[in-house]
């Protein structure tokens, strides 16, 4: 069964951006990284599945249910974290806290103090007083306090100082071990490699690539090291040879084409050591971007 | 409950300010009532018409009750009303402007349940406000030996109930508003140049039908002191305005768009 399940979703603002006819499907149990840059879609999309914005077209269902048609059940059973989270301020971290799980009719406190010690946050002072940081380990409690089976996350880790960050990733793993679906979105490549087991990555409101991190990984790009026995051939005028750089007997570029070419090119030298390693995340996001790559 | 609980605990602090702001003004007012009883009545014959008019000078009033229809009526009918409004902005619009509708909304509540409950504080407090200030007015002139007639109590329902109007109009508007400070702005530039379009038509003469747009003619002090009782079309009226402001305000607020 999928946690989320959307099939041609559109929500356009006037300006004409938005979501655009997207089609997704997250698996119960896993952790989905949904990437892309500011403006591209990414809060419209969680924000419409979660029913503060109504779809005008397309269909979402969330744990088996209608996003739009049975809102309030979807949200009993989602923790959301938004993007720029507010909490009240005149409350301390625990009353807003109390009051959200009063609402949800969740008696259990102690996961609630769980996650405080584990975030290491003082939930008596008043929200108004705490940092950007503090804030958002409050807002995170808040959306996981409840333990929902889906946890929706709106650049979760904004704020947060790098220990934290890793504390964070932590928990997002042993929710994922637990059975839990986390839909996480992220501009921040490192923690998206860092945890997520599939990654979507969204521009102009459409979905541009679908796919395990891995496999994203591997469908473009590849980094190439090699170092000749006599004189290094010139390889770049081969195609899909870019960041030619070569020092002494070694030369390393960038591989974006068939590997086939490049192997009968190598051929011809007196290659001694060949490296083909894949690139990190953010150059394969930074080539969907800059409209190298089109998508799935 | 605890929604309620949670929107009293948020306006407590509010109520406090307005509570002690307002005591402040009508202990004031009803120290200067017994002056204004003695003296008042030779006052008011020497003033123009048009502000015996504009103050609600009427015969069969006595000097007290002018005291009390043409200033601490006044004074205390504006500042329910302003707080109706405050309320009313904060029912959705604040938490829309300060974001914090993102963690309310994301709980397991509908929107119908939120504005409902929020709209229910509103009356709540705006009563509770009125009933403190009347109720520390008519004390400080029983303690004078004034003798405040019973219609004053009326004319404090009939000014909850137009506090109450203009909240529901309020809060029905500003759903289509997200900024906050801005609503303040205009809501409150609305009902000062209504509450001087009043007094205008009052000091022009102007009949009550003639005045039928002006919010603060349904809660008039005068009808209210002369014949003992609430004019009931107006208080029909009042409630109607009211119901049917916070009824549409249940179906926009629910196709409400609220993006990031």
């Amino acid at each position: 069964m999928q946690a989320i399940q959307i099939q041609g979703l559109t929500r356009l603002y006037k300006n004409g951006r938005g979501v655009n006819n997207i089609d997704l499907a997250v698996p119960q149990g896993s952790v989905f990284g949904f990437l892309g840059p500011n403006g591209a879609g990414k809060t419209t999309l969680i924000r419409t599945v979660l029913g503060f914005l109504k779809p005008q077209a397309g269909q979402a269902s969330v744990l088996g249910l209608d996003a739009v048609t049975r809102s309030r059940e979807v949200r009993r059973r989602v923790g959301y974290l938004p993007s720029d989270p507010a909490l009240y301020e005149f409350l301390s971290g625990r009353d807003n806290l109390e009051f959200a799980l009063r609402m949800r009719g969740v008696k259990d406190r102690i996961r609630m103090q769980t996650l405080a010690d584990r975030l290491e946050i003082d939930l008596t002072r008043r929200v108004k007083s705490l940092s950007r940081g503090n804030k958002q380990k409050v807002a995170i409690i808040a959306a996981l306090a409840h333990d929902p089976d889906l946890i929706i996350l709106d650049e979760p880790t904004s704020g947060l100082d790098p220990l934290v960050q890793e504390t964070f990733l932590d928990l997002i793993r042993q929710e994922r071990q637990r059975g839990k679906t986390v839909f996480m979105s992220s501009h921040i490549m490192s923690e998206v490699e860092a945890v997520c087991d599939q990654v979507g990555v969204i521009k102009d409101g459409r979905i541009v690539a679908f796919d395990t991190v891995a496999n994203l990984k591997k469908q473009r790009v590849k980094y190439v090291q090699t170092e000749f026995a006599g004189e290094v051939p010139n390889l770049r005028t081969v195609a899909g040879v870019t960041d030619w750089q070569v020092e002494g007997r070694r030369a390393r570029f960038t591989m974006n084409g068939s590997l086939d070419t490049l192997v009968a090119e190598l051929s011809k030298g007196a290659l001694v050591d060949l490296t083909v390693t894949d690139p990190p995340l953010e150059e394969v996001f930074r080539q969907f971007y800059e409209g190298a790559g089109g998508g799935k | 409950m605890t929604l309620f609980w949670q929107q009293m605990r948020a306006q407590f602090m509010g109520l406090l300010i307005w509570t002690g702001a307002g005591l402040l003004l009508v202990l004031g007012l009803a120290g200067s009532a017994a002056a204004a009883g003695a003296e008042g009545g030779a006052m008011f014959e020497k003033l123009p018409p048009e502000l015996q008019r504009m103050m609600g000078y009427q015969e069969g009033l006595s000097t007290l009750d002018l005291f009390v229809s043409g200033k601490a009526a006044v004074s205390m009918a504006l500042i329910l009303v302003l707080y109706g409004i405050v309320l009313a902005l904060s029912v959705v619009t604040r938490e829309v402007d300060r974001r914090t509708i993102d963690f309310l909304l994301s709980l397991p509540v509908s929107r119908s349940q939120v504005l409902l409950t929020r709209t229910a504080v509103m009356v709540m407090n705006t009563g509770i406000l009125g009933g403190i200030l009347w109720g520390a007015f008519i004390a400080s002139m029983n303690r004078q030996g004034l003798e405040p007639l019973p219609a004053y109590w009326l004319i404090f329902l009939a000014q909850w109930l137009l506090a109450v109007m203009i909240g529901g109009i309020t809060l029905l508007v500003s759903l289509w508003i997200d900024d906050y400070s801005l609503a303040i702005k205009i809501f409150i530039g609305l009902l000062s140049a209504l509450y001087f379009l009043d007094l205008m038509l009052k000091a022009a003469g102007v009949d009550r039908i003639g005045r039928i747009l002006s919010p603060f003619s349904y809660a008039d002090p005068v009808p209210i002191i002369l014949e003992g009782a609430l004019p009931w079309s107006d208080t029909l009226l009042m409630i109607g305005v009211a119901l049917l402001t916070i009824g549409a305000s249940v179906p926009v607020f629910n196709r409400k768009q609220i993006s990031a």
